[in-house]
């Protein structure tokens, strides 16, 4: 999958979950800091991360709160997960 | 189980709010708290491989909020790990790394050592939130030329097959089969061993997991998945020409395509109303041609094709082309309203 791909359908992904403002997600990249910018709480995280498995159909390992700072760690993160 | 704000035991398997979640630990005294990490926002800033189970007193462990012990049931109690068993198998994992924030994290780790049972409820709860979310998911595909009826492994799906006696028809009923069973993996991870398909007396196809629509236009087949009632209709110009004007031409200047096309738009929007109320017969005069929660897209790439969907989530509905293979979910640039 395309990393252009990803981020599209990780942000249709935080759109349909609801977890933060639909403007401020419809107009972040992948420099938005997640709690930062937008908004995003220690369950949203964690909430994230789940829908994040149940779309891609991947795993995620051996992560903590503190690696995703940005949307770019998430994106990136994907990206080799994917690989 | 539950949860009380009260004098701790030792063996207690305890936690505190933090924000909006929960950072658990196994309780040995006042001086004496075990976890699987700091509670979040507390810990230092450091790899994830640094994230260790330790010890802290009740004072670090609480962050100022209230410590609850879980209060367990007769069979509970009876079934739990005997609580010094508990602080040992605690005191054992000190030091030990692993973590992980949905699949290893400190509630596992307590359930682990408390119960026997390497769980966590809010992982749990929020992956639930996540399968019951409202959605509305539509998906198309193109009915590949020469393709082969393959049984499914369902009896039911094979029987609903063997009643359609025309090729074509069956051939266009497999690919809407397997275009759902897609859907169905795609949208809440069910495999054709987790659904059951049931045909109502009006012939409308019923899913036990989501609500389905089905629809077909020449070599284009449709199917919306949703959490709540959905219709589906699909028109391109050539089925909708065939089906009104009996052989006529497709329209070639501008204005009479535009007419052709608002015609598709308010015959596709009934339809689709009309299959999500799923009552009643069909009388298209009958039906008011501005219904609620019905939305119209076409498709860059299929550019004489109208498609609407009537559901409670329709505006947010999702679009994916599916080859067989490959899904591709569509960008709201491609999505023509």
């Amino acid at each position: 999958m395309e990393r252009s791909e990803i981020t599209a359908r990780l942000r249709e992904l935080l759109l349909s979950a609801n977890m933060s403002d639909p403007k401020l997600i419809e107009s972040c990249t992948e420099d938005s800091r997640l709690i930062e910018d937008l908004g995003f709480s220690s369950a949203a995280m964690l909430y994230m991360v789940i829908a994040i498995e149940e779309s891609f159909h991947m795993r995620f390992g051996n992560v903590g709160m503190a690696d995703f700072k940005t949307l770019r760690d998430v994106v990136t993160y994907i990206e080799k997960a994917l690989e | 189980m539950r949860w009380l704000a009260t004098k701790c035991r030792s063996g207690d398997m305890v936690r505190v709010k933090i924000g909006m979640i929960w950072h658990y630990g196994v309780y040995v005294s006042d001086d004496e708290v075990i976890q699987f990490g700091m509670p979040p926002g507390h810990e230092p800033a450091c790899a994830i491989d640094d994230i260790r189970v330790c010890s802290t007193d009740i004072q670090t462990f609480s962050c100022g909020g209230f410590v609850e012990a879980a209060q367990m049931s007769l069979p509970e109690r009876i079934n739990r790990i005997p609580r010094r068993r508990s602080v040992a198998r605690a005191r054992e994992r000190i030091g030990e790394g692993g973590y992980d924030l949905i699949h290893n994290n400190c509630e596992h780790f307590a359930y682990e050592c408390v119960i026997g049972v390497k769980r966590s409820v809010q992982e749990e709860q929020a992956r639930e939130m996540w399968r019951s979310r409202r959605l509305t998911d539509i998906y198309v595909m193109r009915i590949p030329n020469g393709i082969r009826v393959e049984p499914f492994i369902k009896k039911a799906l094979n029987k609903e097959l063997k009643r359609i006696k025309d090729p074509s028809l069956r051939v266009r009923r497999y690919c809407a089969m397997r275009l759902l069973l897609h859907a169905l993996d795609d949208c809440y991870g069910y495999s054709e061993n987790d659904v059951s398909f049931k045909r109502r007396p009006n012939g409308k196809l019923m899913c036990d997991k989501a609500f389905i629509s089905v629809a077909y236009a020449d070599e284009l087949v449709a199917a919306a998945v949703s959490s709540s009632a959905v219709g589906i209709d699909i028109e391109t110009e050539n089925s909708f020409i065939n089906r009104f004007h009996c052989g006529a031409a497709i329209p070639s200047d501008n204005g009479a395509k535009d007419e052709l096309h608002r015609s598709m738009c308010v015959w596709t929007r009934k339809v689709s109303a009309y299959k999500r109320s799923n009552t009643g017969k069909f009388i298209p005069d009958a039906l008011p041609s501005d219904v609620r929660d019905v939305y119209t897209y076409s498709i860059e790439g299929f550019s004489q094709t109208i498609i609407s969907v009537c559901s409670a989530d329709a505006a947010a509905a999702r679009f994916h082309i599916w080859d067989g293979n490959n899904d591709a979910l569509l960008s709201k640039e491609e999505l023509l309203v």
